[in-house]
C-alpha cells in the first residue's frame, strides 16, 4: 500500500469515527438523559423542548448516522482495493459484523425514529396531542439502537485491535 | 485463519454471525420479563446488549475451536 493510499484510508477512518462519535453520543443523550428528563418536566416545558431543542439534536443525529455509514462503506471499498485478500481477513470479518449492525441502526434512525419524531414535533408545534404509538415506535427503535451499539462498538474497535478473535 | 471448519466459517463468517445475531435479537425483542420487554428499561437495554455481545464472541470462539 502506498503512502497516498494509507493516507486516504486514515482520512476515511477519522471521518467515520468523528461522525460515529457524534451519532452514538447523541443516541446515549436521548436514551440516558433526555427521556428521563422529559418524564419529569411539566407539559409546557416539555413542549418547548420538543419544538426548540429536539429538532436541532435530531438534525445532527440523523446526518451523523448517514455520514457514519457513508464513510464506513467508503473505507471498506478503499481498503478492499488497496489490501490483497482483504475480504478474507479478520479485520474484514469484524467490520462486517459491526458495520451490518451500524447499517441496521442507521435504518432505524432514518425510517422509524425520524419519521415518528417529525410527527411528534409537528403536533407540538400546532398545539395538538401526539399519538402514543409515535413515541413508542421511536423509543423502541432508539432502545434497539442503544442495545446494538454495545456489540457494534466492540466489533468496530476489534477490526484493527482484536484480530486474534478469529484465530 | 486457523479455522478447522473452513466451509462453515471461512467462506461467509460475517453473514453467518450477523444472521445468528439477528435471530437472537428477534427473539430477545419479543421476550417479556414481568410483562415488560427488556428494551423498555435502560437497564434491560444494556443487559440485552451485553448478552448479544457475549454470545457473538462465544460463537466466534467456538467456531474457531471446533
Amino acid at each position: 500500500m502506498s503512502l497516498e493510499e494509507a493516507a486516504l484510508l486514515d482520512s476515511l477512518r477519522v471521518m467515520h469515527i468523528f461522525a460515529g462519535i457524534t451519532w452514538i453520543g447523541l443516541l446515549y443523550y436521548f436514551n440516558l438523559a433526555q427521556a428521563q428528563a422529559f418524564a419529569q418536566m411539566d407539559p409546557a416545558a416539555r413542549t418547548n423542548a420538543i419544538t426548540e431543542l429536539v429538532p436541532r439534536v435530531l438534525f445532527l443525529f440523523r446526518w451523523a448516522a448517514f455520514f457514519t455509514v457513508v464513510f464506513g462503506v467508503a473505507y471498506i471499498g478503499a481498503a478492499s482495493s488497496f489490501i490483497d485478500t482483504y475480504w478474507d481477513t479478520a479485520r474484514f470479518y469484524n467490520i462486517a459484523i459491526g458495520g451490518t449492525m451500524g447499517i441496521i441502526m442507521a435504518s432505524n434512525v432514518w425510517f422509524i425514529i425520524w419519521p415518528n419524531q417529525k410527527k411528534i414535533i409537528a403536533a407540538a408545534q400546532s398545539g395538538g396531542t401526539p399519538e402514543p404509538s409515535w413515541g413508542r415506535s421511536a423509543t423502541m427503535a432508539s432502545r434497539t439502537n442503544t442495545m446494538l451499539s454495545i456489540p457494534m462498538l466492540f466489533f468496530m474497535v476489534a477490526a484493527r485491535n482484536l484480530e486474534q478473535l478469529w484465530q | 485463519m486457523n479455522y478447522s471448519i473452513d466451509k462453515f466459517v471461512a467462506t461467509i463468517p460475517g453473514r453467518l454471525i450477523v444472521a445468528l445475531l439477528t435471530a437472537i435479537i428477534a427473539v430477545i425483542t419479543v421476550v417479556k420479563i414481568n410483562g415488560k420487554n427488556p428494551l423498555e428499561t435502560v437497564q434491560g437495554t444494556i443487559i440485552t446488549g451485553l448478552i448479544v455481545l457475549v454470545l457473538a464472541i462465544v460463537f466466534i470462539r467456538v467456531a474457531a475451536i471446533v
